[in-house]
């Protein structure tokens, strides 16, 4: 193993995939081998057709980021005269710029209703998906038979639906007239089943479409538990339950946590979802943005409810790199 | 000489106890079967009935009709046109920008390497909405925005991840050995690319083919965002048909519109399956 700190994405890779780029970086110790010799000479060439995809990136993701960082701080000329001579109700800043849309969107009580809904939703949805991914993939490596391997793979089924499709699906199925509703009728129990249109609709399509990644990831980190240290807890008189907490949920903090932060900004950033199941109040703020944009013409505070979204996202991000370091310090 | 765990706590475990883990199983598999396959029959059994007298869950009658009303309605066959000729575009602007670049980062060292490596898979760690959402300005500022080519970018920025990182690890997986015994031979770099380094990695480039074709084709949110009202693909035509049609009508469309996707994942599961990590990224 190398000694450097593995980066976000190389450990998501490397873990599962049987080699990746990163396997690439130890070789930079070693004598270069004659096929990375000659590789060093064209270096030049080489980094620039690296960079290809980079550059792309940034025409299309970083620049429009600070363009819209600038639209929200009330900068609507240069680059931005485009958007903002098209869209209405809009602050202008001098100088650094000025916070105005922001306090104007905050002082809104029905959107500070939506930035909560939001994060309840979210946390809702990553706590829920978390918690079944891990009953399932742990059970199954502690007592693995038939019926729960069955269960894995119905799990990962909505892999294999499109989004617009599941969302879709789910609405019909738990509306008002759908299955879930005409079976309670049936059985006497009147309008107990529907959940179309509501927050708990959106946590539960949100669960079905992020339960794939959370079993295949935990399945693939209690597949790489070793027998050994489970059977050693087993001897000592540890029963499953305090097997699965004690050893293998601090060793799979790192799964865990990439799990749980995944779902978490995966929910934050969805349209569709919420569009199509949730209710028209309060919005989740992925759909209240693009109803700002779209139907009320209001691009700078849209930019406004972006940035409100990637905020809750550095959140998260905050909370997945502590998972992850505490996770590196543990293993020293 | 060692028992598996499992084995010994099944031994040990009291009867009441086995029958409690049955008994939990049982309404494990049930809900599965119920929260994830139920919906999913139902909705293809929309798409061929009449409907149903609310509560009765027995079908009025069976009927391909809806199959014929989606087929004559003019809007939507626009629609199939403009999602089977984008998405293609896009999958090859996608190869052109990626591969040479999978290529670089999985055979070469160069300063910023980890660098690129990081921010290809950061920008996918972005909230995706809002991501389209700051994109505008600039879509505004380029005269991108409701047109194919705006479409095209913002389908083409979810392919990236898949088409820069899988091809990567896959030329990355390639022997070095293999290659300096081929320049040995007196190969050269174009043919040692051509001959060994391409068919070798045809596995990983043809996941990251099919995972980015389904990321483009699938992509609604974005598309409609830049491309509504004049170029709506079918995922984006999903949200108006939610709201006007009859649940059969789109149901119809769903069931069409879910075929790609099924055949084309079915065919790569096993490599999905083994690189987890890309899973994610489809939605």
């Amino acid at each position: 193993m190398t000694t450097r700190t593995p980066l976000v994405g190389e450990a998501t890779l490397t873990d599962d995939a049987p080699a990746g780029p990163a396997p690439a970086a130890p070789r930079r110790g070693r004598r270069r081998s004659r096929a990375h010799d000659e590789a060093g000479t064209r270096g030049g060439a080489a980094s620039l057709l690296g960079f290809l995809p980079l550059a792309f990136l940034l025409v299309f993701g970083g620049i429009p980021i600070v363009l819209s960082l600038l639209l929200v701080l009330g900068h609507l000329g240069g680059p931005n005269a485009a958007v903002s001579e098209l869209g209405q109700g809009e602050i202008p800043g001098h100088g650094i710029g000025t916070l105005g849309a922001v306090t104007q969107l905050f002082d809104n009580a029905s959107f500070r209703r939506d930035v909560l809904a939001t994060v309840v939703v979210f946390l809702v949805s990553a706590a829920l998906v978390l918690t079944i991914a891990v009953v399932l993939t742990f059970w199954h490596r502690l007592r693995p038979n038939r019926a729960l391997a069955v269960l894995q793979f119905l799990a990962v089924i909505p892999l294999f639906i499109p989004v617009v499709i599941a969302s879709f699906s789910l609405w019909t199925f738990w509306g008002a007239r759908g299955f879930t509703n005409s079976l309670a009728q049936l059985l006497g129990w009147h309008n107990a089943l529907v959940f179309s249109g509501t927050l708990q609709g959106v946590v539960l399509a949100e669960t079905w479409v992020s339960l794939p990644f959370a079993v295949l990831l935990l399945r693939a980190g209690v597949a790489s538990l070793s027998d050994s240290s489970l059977d050693a807890a087993r001897d000592a008189g540890a029963g499953p339950i305090s097997v699965a907490w004690r050893i293998m949920l601090p060793q799979l903090r790192r799964e865990c946590t990439i799990v749980f932060c995944f779902t978490a900004v995966g929910v934050l950033g969805s349209f569709t979802v919420p569009f199509i199941v949730g209710p028209s109040s309060p919005l989740l703020l992925g759909v209240d943005a693009v109803n700002t944009f779209a139907d009320y013409n209001q691009p700078q505070q849209a930019a406004v409810i972006g940035f409100t979204i990637f905020v809750l996202a550095g959140v998260i991000g905050c909370l997945y790199a502590i998972g992850a370091r505490r996770r590196r310090v543990g293993t020293r | 000489m060692s028992v598996p765990a499992s084995a010994r706590w099944r031994r040990q475990a009291s009867a009441p106890v086995v029958l409690l883990l049955r008994l939990g199983q049982l309404v494990l598999f049930l809900a599965a079967v119920f929260f994830i396959v139920v919906p999913l029959g139902w909705l293809v059994l929309l798409a061929f009935v009449k409907g149903f007298n609310f509560p009765s869950l027995a079908p009025t009658a069976f009927t391909l009709s809806w199959w014929h009303t989606v087929l004559a309605t003019p809007g939507l066959l626009h629609s199939v046109f403009l999602s089977v000729t984008i998405a293609p575009v896009v999958l090859a602007l996608s190869m052109l920008l990626c591969l040479p670049a999978a290529y670089a980062l999985g055979r070469y060292n160069f300063p910023g390497k980890r660098f690129v490596l990081l921010s290809v898979f950061s920008i996918n760690a972005f909230p995706r909405i809002s991501l389209y959402i700051a994109m505008i300005p600039m879509l505004f500022f380029l005269n991108l925005m409701g047109t194919v080519a705006g479409v095209v970018v913002v389908q083409l920025i979810g392919t990236i991840l898949f088409m820069t990182w899988i091809p990567a690890t896959g030329f990355a997986a390639v022997p070095d050995a293999l290659v300096e015994a081929a320049r040995d031979a007196g190969a050269s770099r174009f043919q040692v690319f051509w001959r060994i380094l391409l068919p070798l990695c045809r596995p990983s480039i043809a996941v990251a083919a099919v995972l980015s074709f389904l990321a483009a084709f699938d992509e609604a949110q974005g598309t409609f965002l830049v491309g509504a009202p004049n170029y709506l693909t079918m995922p984006t035509r999903m949200y108006s048909l939610v709201l006007d049609y009859p649940v059969q009508f789109a149901a119809v469309f769903a069931v069409v519109l879910s075929i790609p996707s099924v055949i084309l994942l079915l065919l790569v599961r096993r490599s999905l399956f083994a690189g987890t990590s890309t899973a994610l990224q489809l939605r």
